[in-house]
């Protein structure tokens, strides 16, 4: 599961009561995938521009402590406007939502303190019936 | 032969040894890829594609199974995320995910284009292998749609599903009533597309009734759109498309009937559909009035109505109301 699927998702049971709070990361196992050595011009092309595309939905700060519970510390606090154009800045950008990979571990919510298990990089949001809206 | 949906849950029907049948047969995987093709088609995302120069668009796939849909949005350019019920189906889709990760890191073997080489990008789209030099920009989850789709509001660009909605029409257990998990599913879902973005779901309607409470469903949460049905002529190759959008003046694009030539590489058969219906020429009395063939005007009613009134049957009074033109409904 990589950081952009960990920033979009939520606790959607019941108990929740509609919260957006992020899901805690409890990392057991993670995986970041090297960047292609010789990328072609338009893989790079579409990488920036779909990171620029992206950067409106995330919830920075979520992005900033799941990827602080993978080990990654080189993101800023906060993003401004010109530091969002930088082509550099995109790349990166791209580079974490999508090479970093929880293979194995644990979101919670900070809510309710439900559990969502990681296992081989696919999280387990089954509810069932009864926890439901 | 009866319908999965009625052999319980799905995660039971796509068990380990269904999942490798379904992968593995070349037949269901080139219709479900076709199937994935002609949903992208009427997804009309922007254009120029992300192959094209355009941006990548953000996608959910629902019920993504063994990630043969997945494979399709990947070589349009898109990001996807898929979640499916069936964990034995998702480690299939992981096992294909790994090893597009394998030959992206490894340059690819025998069968793959050499990672070297700049431009693999105007390479034919049919095989997905010459792709391999990217991983696979898919995510999976483990997840019932039954249960509302758990993402923040406003998250994705638009929505596939293949072959999946129709599930959510049987109940499995006590507690599963197949109109509140639509609705859940449904609400949960205009939810997290962004303004704008559309959704096309393909599934396999058992009855009229499903196909009306489906759709019901997804109105009354406030979608518009509508069914678009290919080929409706054919039992075999008879596909239904829900076609969902916020545009209030959406009008649902007209379904395939085969007459319009091979949209893609195969022949289909199909029944022409235009001002001469063969079926009716012969049967329709010389008297009947009719402004154009196939359609049916007021006087047309009246004169229906008298002739059933002449035969004893019970018929409505004609009032101002008759053979009124009713407002389109989507």
């Amino acid at each position: 599961m990589r950081l952009l699927t960990h920033n979009v998702l939520r606790n959607n049971t019941a108990a929740a009561a509609r919260s957006t709070a992020p899901l805690r990361i409890t990392a057991t196992e993670v995986r970041v995938d090297d960047p292609p050595s010789a990328p072609s011009d338009d893989a790079t092309r579409r990488e920036v521009a779909f990171a620029k595309h992206a950067l409106p939905i995330l919830d920075w700060d979520a992005l900033v402590q799941g990827a602080k519970a993978m080990g990654l510390d080189s993101l800023p606090p906060h993003v401004t406007p010109e530091l969002a154009e930088g082509e550099g800045f995109l790349r990166a950008l791209y580079h974490v939502l999508m090479n970093v990979h929880l293979v194995n571990g644990m979101l919670t919510c900070p809510e309710t303190g439900r559990e969502f298990p990681v296992t081989d990089g696919i999280c387990n949001m089954m509810l069932e019936e009864g926890e439901c809206e | 032969m009866s319908r999965p949906e009625l052999t319980g849950h799905a995660s039971l029907f796509y068990n380990a040894r269904e999942a490798r049948k379904y992968d593995s047969s070349s037949r269901m995987v080139g219709i479900q890829r076709e199937i994935t093709e002609r949903a992208i088609e009427l997804l009309n995302l922007p254009t120029p594609g992300p192959r094209e120069g355009g941006t990548p668009s953000f996608v959910l796939d629902v019920g993504c199974g063994s990630g043969l849909s997945g494979q399709v949005l990947e070589e349009h350019g898109h990001v996807w995320v898929g979640c499916d019920v069936s964990r034995d189906m998702l480690n299939m889709a992981n096992e294909r995910i790994e090893e597009k990760r394998e030959a992206a890191l490894h340059g690819g073997d025998s069968s793959d284009e050499d990672d070297s080489s700049n431009d693999d990008d105007d390479e034919s789209m049919n095989d997905g292998q010459k792709r391999a030099t990217e991983p696979s920009p898919g995510d999976l989850l483990h997840h019932d749609m039954g249960t509302g789709l758990p993402f923040r509001p406003a998250t994705f660009d638009a929505c596939i599903s293949i072959s999946a909605l129709q599930w959510l029409c049987y109940s499995n257990s006590k507690d599963q009533i197949p109109k509140r998990r639509l609705m859940r599913f449904f609400s949960s879902l205009y939810k997290v597309l962004r303004r704008g973005a559309r959704a096309v779901l393909q599934f396999y309607p058992e009855t009229s009734e499903h196909a009306i409470l489906i759709s019901e469903c997804a109105a009354r949460v406030g979608f518009a759109g509508g069914i678009v049905v290919d080929y409706p002529n054919s039992t075999k190759a008879k596909k239904h498309y829900l076609v969902l959008s916020f545009e209030r003046a959406h009008k649902a694009p007209r379904g395939l009937t085969g007459a319009e030539g091979a949209l893609l590489d195969e022949e289909r058969t199909g029944v022409r559909v235009g001002d001469k219906d063969p079926k009716r020429a012969g049967k329709r009395g010389a008297k009947a009035p009719r402004k154009k063939k196939g359609s049916k005007t007021k006087e047309w009613i009246l004169h229906k109505k008298e002739t059933q009134r002449k035969r004893g049957k019970e018929t409505r009074k004609d009032t101002k109301y008759t053979g009124r033109k009713r407002p389109m409904r989507f």
